[in-house]
């Protein structure tokens, strides 16, 4: 399957997305998770992030198939991301009422803060380049300062997430 | 060691040289993991479209250390040995050198074109940094009789390591892996779209300071063109880009080409997994393809494209039923048969999943008659002005060009902000191409799927 189906059977699971930072951290946790996005990831100052995903967005946009509209947040603007009817159709005609894998999954990191996914992913992301034990402590710590006081936190998240949600689990 | 500099020949360079003290990075140059990308040609199959693009990893590798040598050493000549800057120079500066040198020894055989067949492996930089640390490889012990910590080469090699800048002269949207391989493929294939002025670009990057758009963080010091004197040699970098993507990377004879061997990849692997390879394959390529490229390192090391297209050799041989349509497919590309039949379709998101879903509802036994190839290129991503400060300082972070005043106090900017070359090229019209490979046998799909379209996409066979 593509990737615009998959978002939209993903946007079908949640409805909406807000912000462009939880829906890249959002993608990058799923496709951890075995979801065949097939964005290619790298990391940047807030955490994973794929410029292939983000163009995406933008020519998803163009088409009329996403919608991206912006709410305000405190003293900025953020964007709420939702699938737009030509999307929805598209889904039902090509995948039909299938749910996306992993849409509980889905569902209970998009009830997450931006800044907890940002935190997740960049531990998922640390795991896949060989990073463990106090390495992946100290490398965590050391780029994102702001999280440190709740990296163990974050870390059981991310473990019971895999816990509750790995398809070896 | 004399302290004569040893140096090597170079087409693109002149002479790329390692200097006494450098002796290090002779020691990786002889590793097995780095000689084996004298074994990885740089551009995958556009030698069947460009018969001049043999050049490999290996090559390429010593141009971006080459590159990466001359960025540092100007940094240091600018800012000085005893600023704050030259002393990050100083102590990282080998560690740099190493991860330009390293940067691509996780690229598996074939390149990208092999991150296509099996998405699996499409984590070249998770798989560089692991060959940069792995236990299994000898890079490790290399840096770390060197007195190099690993682990600081790998952090460069993944894009986290602490100090940006440097990392930025291995991995951003001016680095030396991007100024290397633009001249190098322009040489090799012959085209002239990827000439830019390298001498005067280095001469003019510089560091700036980009600050976050929220007040959260702190300032990034990031590589940065300095002023105005670098704009129009990075524009040029840019056009080069451009050209070189619709004209050279995504040439639709060397997509063909592209088809035809993922659809033989995904064949030896579906064959692979049924026990039906021919017998004589090698031990490792059997394996590669039984676990579609997700093998450990110590395999991964030893599958080279002389072991893959010596299989293919002994694959066209086979007059054994199974082996029907990859001995037809490695003949075929062996003797640059061409077999693959294009049609080009509407290229939208929309059409692409529409004509993907109808065609893989064909079935898993047609599967490697086709490839349907979807392709979006920017040559430059700029953020959109509205963007939440996070997400947009994130886009101006990962994929600007950035400009300074040349004090590394100076706020540096994306290259946009003056340049409206950037900003067309960084604009939402961009080159997009669908295109339907497919075998001849498998023609008469093509014609029924585009029946249910109620209003066929405007096409032409090819």
């Amino acid at each position: 399957m593509n990737s615009i189906l998959i978002i939209g059977q993903l946007l079908e699971a949640v409805a909406t997305v807000e912000g462009r930072k939880k829906f890249q951290k959002l993608i990058h946790i799923l496709q951890h998770f075995g979801v065949p996005f097939g964005f290619r990831f790298g990391y940047l100052h807030y955490g994973p992030y794929s410029s292939e995903l983000d163009s995406q967005l933008e020519s998803f946009e163009s088409e009329g198939l996403i919608k991206e509209e912006a709410v305000s947040a405190g003293p900025y603007q953020s964007y709420r991301f939702t699938a737009q009817e030509s999307l929805r159709s598209l889904v039902k005609k090509l995948v039909g009422v299938t749910p996306l894998e992993f849409a509980a999954l889905a569902q209970e990191l998009n009830a997450k803060s931006a800044q907890e996914l940002e935190a997740i992913s960049t531990i998922y992301y640390l795991q896949t380049s060989g990073k463990q034990g106090s390495e992946l402590k100290a490398s965590f710590c050391a780029l994102k300062p702001k999280f440190a006081s709740v990296y163990e936190e974050r870390l059981k998240s991310a473990r019971d997430l895999e816990k509750k949600h790995s398809k070896a689990a | 060691m004399s302290n004569r500099p040893r140096v090597f020949r170079d087409p693109i360079h002149g002479l790329i040289r390692i200097d006494p003290g450098d002796e290090f990075l002779l020691d990786l140059i002889d590793t097995d993991e780095f000689q084996r990308l004298r074994r990885v040609r740089q551009l995958g199959v556009s030698n069947m479209t460009y018969p001049g693009a043999e050049h490999t990893r290996f090559n390429h590798s010593l141009g971006v250390l080459h590159v990466a040598q001359r960025i540092l050493e100007m940094l240091e000549r600018r800012y000085g040995r005893d600023s704050s800057e030259g002393r990050l120079i100083s102590e990282h500066g080998r560690s740099v050198k190493a991860a330009a040198l390293l940067h691509d020894t996780g690229h598996g055989a074939f390149s990208h074109l092999m991150e296509r067949a099996f998405p699996d492996t499409a984590e070249h930089e998770h798989r560089s940094q692991r060959m940069i640390v792995g236990p299994e490889s000898s890079i490790p012990q290399t840096l770390k009789k060197n007195g190099l910590k690993a682990a600081t080469v790998a952090d460069i090699v993944g894009k986290q390591f602490e100090h940006r800048f440097l990392q930025d002269i291995v991995s951003s949207s001016l680095d030396a892996d991007r100024m290397d391989y633009l001249l190098r493929d322009a040489h090799f294939t012959g085209v002239r779209y990827g000439i830019y002025d390298l001498e005067w670009l280095v001469n003019a990057l510089c560091l700036g300071t980009l600050k976050p758009l929220t007040e959260e963080g702190e300032g990034l010091l990031r590589l940065c063109l300095d002023g105005k004197r670098g704009l129009h040699s990075a524009e040029q970098l840019l056009m080069a880009r451009q050209h070189m993507s619709v004209q050279v990377y995504f040439h639709k004879s060397t997509r063909r080409w592209e088809a035809h061997l993922l659809c033989l990849f995904r064949e030896a692997a579906r064959l692979a997994q049924e026990g039906k390879l021919p017998e004589a394959t090698l031990p490792t390529v059997r394996e590669y393809f039984l676990r579609m490229g997700a093998v450990d390192d110590s395999i991964f090391r030893q599958v080279d494209e002389p072991g893959i297209i010596g299989s293919m050799s002994l694959w066209a041989n086979s007059s054994k039923k199974p082996h029907r349509l990859l001995a037809l497919l490695s003949g075929a590309y062996l003797n640059r048969q061409k077999v693959f039949k294009m049609k080009e379709l509407s290229a939208t998101a929309a059409n692409e999943a529409e004509w993907r879903t109808k065609l893989t509802a064909l079935g898993e036994k047609l599967r490697n008659s086709w490839e349907l190839d979807y392709i979006t290129f920017t040559a430059y991503k700029m953020p959109k002005t509205g963007d939440e400060p996070e997400a947009k300082f994130q886009t101006i972070a990962a994929n600007s060009i950035l400009m300074s005043e040349g004090g590394s106090n100076d706020a540096a900017i994306p290259v946009q902000e003056v340049s409206p070359i950037f900003r067309t090229l960084g604009g939402p019209e961009q080159p997009r191409f669908l295109r339907l490979y497919f075998l001849p046998e498998f023609e008469k799909h093509v014609i029924k799927v585009e029946k249910q379209f109620i209003a066929p996409a405007s096409s032409k066979l090819k």
